[in-house]
């Protein structure tokens, strides 16, 4: 039988954890939505989601003390999943409106798409590690987006084509950034997060 | 490569979705839950949602409806417009499920708040509604509240193709919607070369007339609404009947009860 996962939504007052918190429901996972460090610690997976502006993000997370317990969770090698701006956050700085310093979990930097153009819409993901199963280069995710990460590919385990190749999905350790929204990707979606949850909480 | 979307559109006034007719006249179609569900099972690559009465009532966003969309569980991305009046609006907003945002009011009478909203949220997340229609050969602005059209402004269109506070414009055929095949393709040809991608909605109906919209370069997705609910699994058959190299792939959402677990 296998082990029910507990997830934490970290609530940072930026981002649509309702929707994400619905999602991981559906998909009969224990979810919590919490700024309790206490809560939080307890649980098995921590979700940083985000839609949003990285400047605000920041801000907001460093307002509430939840920056630091992110870094603590993370250097303790505990499964952590980043996704959309939750994967800008957790990389060493961006430069979206102002320059501003990330979390630093993940090195390298966040800057804009060729041509301050937006990539929104569905996507394919190119594998450059096979850290993920059951995902095919034919599965498509919904992108909402108008920077991206750049950085050292071995941090790096998908691409995707716009323009040009770039990071869709990071990962240093268990801690993995997920550009795209897996949460509003449908089947393909529901396929990758238990794939992602699967590969960072089995030992 | 990215794909151009059909994306659902959902009209909704007092509680209940409408086919809505040229701005004029509306009929029910059913609940909000159930049509949004069966677009999430259809497979739409988006879902847009106008509540059209809570601008005109001074309402601001219709939270309960968002709560009670998230506990669907859908996976289809969600952009929500309706009674956003600031940026905490569209702040929660976000917060209770929507992915993005469409405004129309802020963007002709409150620019200090529409640059405050994309500090938050970021532009990828805005979308401006931008009802239209040709009258002598020029593109006519639509203000749905005060019932009269004007002359589309140059002030206006700097700011549609700001890229620093919209990412999207949600092109409508104010008098082709809700009319099949009556979408005014002039719309799009007099509509000045921009980087902006279009959303193209209105009236839009018909294998020739998609592809033909579809084949602009500044369209990244046309919106269907009416027409969607006339028969069960339309996206698919919309796009069965549409190059496969422009969009994603109609697929039938059907594994809603198979444990994902057994499959990986």
């Amino acid at each position: 039988m296998r082990k029910k996962i507990k997830i934490g939504i970290i609530d940072y007052d930026l981002g649509n954890q309702d929707s994400l918190y619905y999602f991981l429901k559906s998909l009969r996972y224990k979810v919590l939505i919490s700024k309790d460090p206490k809560l939080l610690s307890s649980l098995d997976l921590i979700i940083l989601p985000g839609v949003g502006a990285f400047p605000k993000a920041i801000e907001s997370l460093e307002k509430s003390g939840m920056d630091k317990f992110i870094i603590n969770w993370s250097k303790s090698n505990k499964p952590l999943v980043g996704i959309c701006l939750g994967m800008q956050l957790l990389c060493s700085k961006s430069v979206e409106f102002v320059e501003t310093k990330g979390l630093n979990l993940i090195p390298g930097n966040i800057v804009p798409i060729a041509n301050d153009k937006w990539h929104i819409g569905w996507n394919n993901i190119s594998f450059l590690k096979s850290t993920i199963k059951n995902i095919s280069e034919n599965d498509e995710f919904y992108f909402n987006h108008s920077y991206k990460y750049t950085g050292n590919d071995d941090y790096v385990i998908t691409k995707t084509m716009f323009d040009n190749h770039f990071p869709s999905i990071i990962q240093k350790n268990k801690t993995i950034g997920i550009q795209f929204h897996p949460e509003k990707s449908q089947f393909s979606g529901k396929k990758l997060i238990h794939a992602i949850f699967k590969t960072l909480t089995d030992d | 490569m990215i794909k151009k979307r059909v994306i659902g559109v959902v009209t909704i006034k007092d509680n209940w979705v409408v086919q809505s007719f040229g701005y004029k006249k509306y009929l029910p179609i059913g609940s909000p839950e159930c049509v949004i569900q069966n677009l999430d099972r259809w497979g739409a690559d988006e879902i847009l949602i106008q509540v059209i009465d809570r601008s005109i009532y001074s309402l601001g966003p219709d939270f309960k409806l968002l709560e009670n969309i998230a506990e669907l569980g859908i996976s289809t991305p969600l952009v929500y417009g309706g009674g956003i009046r600031n940026c905490s609006d569209a702040v929660e907003v976000i917060k209770h499920g929507a992915d993005r945002i469409l405004i129309e009011n802020i963007l002709k009478n409150d620019l200090s708040e529409l640059c405050e909203i994309s500090l938050s949220l970021g532009t990828q997340a805005i979308i401006a509604s931008v009802p239209v229609h040709m009258e002598n050969q020029k593109i006519m602005l639509y203000d749905y509240l005060n019932k009269k059209s004007e002359i589309i402004s140059k002030s206006f269109l700097d700011l549609l193709f700001d890229k620093t506070i919209i990412s999207e414009i949600l092109l409508i055929d104010k008098n082709g919607e809700g009319y099949p095949g009556s979408f005014d393709l002039r719309l799009i040809d007099k509509f000045p070369e921009i980087e902006t991608s279009l959303i193209v909605f209105g009236g839009i109906q018909g294998n020739t007339l998609i592809h033909d919209i579809l084949n602009h370069k500044n369209v990244s997705a046309i919106g269907v609404g009416n027409f969607l609910n006339y028969k069960e699994h339309s996206i698919q058959t919309i796009k069965s009947n549409m190059d496969l190299k422009y969009i994603r792939n109609p697929k039938y959402n059907n594994n809603k009860y198979i444990d994902l677990y057994e499959i990986l």
